[in-house]
């Protein structure tokens, strides 16, 4: 987020916002009335507004903040969900900064994998620490595929990465608009849903059912770990992981061999 | 040197402002605020040319809102352009026929 927040009382005129935009080399203000945020004015509202109108009659009202914790996730989905472009951060009434969506976007945007255009590990981990800091709760689910080595020794690294492209597109069906999915490393998975015990049960299944790509059929074991512990205490990201990988782990000696 | 007494308050019984006009809604309210208090409200709508209304309460008092606001419409509609501010009078006749009988 920018930390350099400007702010303009509602009466002065656009004009002199816009010039002050220009001096400080910044595309949007604050605007405060008496301490209290009543809305932002930005390049955008300057551009479509007589310069002799004043900033109540140009800015956008009642601007949508958010929390300076707040996951940066759900701060694009604000954003795209009310169709605006910038966020007010706040830390408590106090407002600390602006966010825009194109630096969340760019910032998400480090956290893709090109490959299959999931989400790293990296965001994953940062979810984890969001979800817990929360106290929401959680289930991990840890997926590697079976045979993948086989795959690339047998079919080449081209077919391995389409049938990696191909798999993604199978989380993204399976995820929901609340679960991350993200390529944790090679050909292993990992997704984290708020969903309930009952209801993995079926994603579950449908990751692990066998499925036939190009030639061959593929599966993949899946490993699962609730994100707390008896007492309520949450797990480490690093358990986490590690507990459901050894999970999958498991599952897959319980199982005959594929990619034939 | 031309002299003319300030009218109070400068603007009759309505104002009716254009979308990309040099004075917006808010500032309206404010200056009929500032010089006529509690006489004035602002209606803002949704036209392809018209941004708001300043109407004077009395004339809310007398007929429906949305009703005032499409006659007001109506008859601007043929005048303004988005960079304009209208000022017009609008006064409300009520005429009234009885029969009465007569003792």
């Amino acid at each position: 987020m920018s930390n350099q927040v400007c702010s303009i009382s509602s009466g002065k005129s656009v004009r002199y916002a816009a010039d002050l935009m220009n001096e400080l080399g910044i595309g949007s203000l604050v605007v405060v009335d008496e301490g209290e945020v009543i809305g932002i004015i930005t390049s955008k509202d300057i551009r479509s507004a007589h310069p002799n109108r004043i900033v109540a009659d140009a800015m956008t009202p009642d601007p949508i903040a958010v929390s300076k914790s707040e996951f940066i996730g759900n701060a694009l989905h604000t954003m795209e969900q009310h169709k605006v472009e910038r966020l007010i951060v706040k830390e408590g009434n106090k407002v600390e900064g602006l966010i825009t969506r194109e630096t969340l976007k760019s910032t998400i945007g480090n956290y893709i994998d090109p490959l299959t255009n999931l989400y790293r590990s990296k965001y994953i981990e940062y979810i984890h620490e969001y979800l817990v800091g929360q106290g929401i709760p959680f289930y991990l689910l840890f997926i590697d595929l079976n045979d993948f080595g086989t795959v690339n020794k047998k079919y080449g690294h081209a077919t391995g990465d389409d049938l990696l492209i191909h798999f993604s597109g199978l989380l993204k069906e399976v995820a929901e608009d609340q679960d991350y999915v993200c390529r944790y490393g090679g050909d292993e998975f990992v997704i984290i849903t708020q969903r309930s015990h009952q209801e993995i049960q079926g994603m579950i299944e449908r990751l692990s059912a066998p499925k036939t790509f190009h030639s061959f059929t593929i599966s993949a074991a899946v490993g699962v770990i609730y994100g707390y512990d008896g007492s309520g205490q949450p797990y480490s990201y690093r358990d986490c992981i590690s507990t459901a990988s050894l999970n999958s782990t498991e599952t897959k000696r319980n199982r005959l061999p594929s990619a034939q | 040197m031309k002299m003319t007494e300030f009218e109070m308050p400068p603007m009759q019984d309505l104002l009716i402002i254009g979308k990309r006009a040099p004075i917006g809604p808010e500032a309206v309210r404010r200056m009929a605020e500032a010089l006529s208090p509690d006489q004035f409200s602002i209606l803002k709508i949704d036209h392809p040319k018209v941004e708001g209304v300043l109407i004077r309460n009395s004339l809310l008092e007398m007929l429906d809102k949305q009703l005032l606001l499409e006659i007001i419409l109506e008859e601007a509609d043929r005048l303004i352009n988005e960079s304009m501010v209208l000022r017009a009078e609008m006064k409300i006749t009520v005429s009234l026929q009885r029969e009465v009988e007569l003792q």
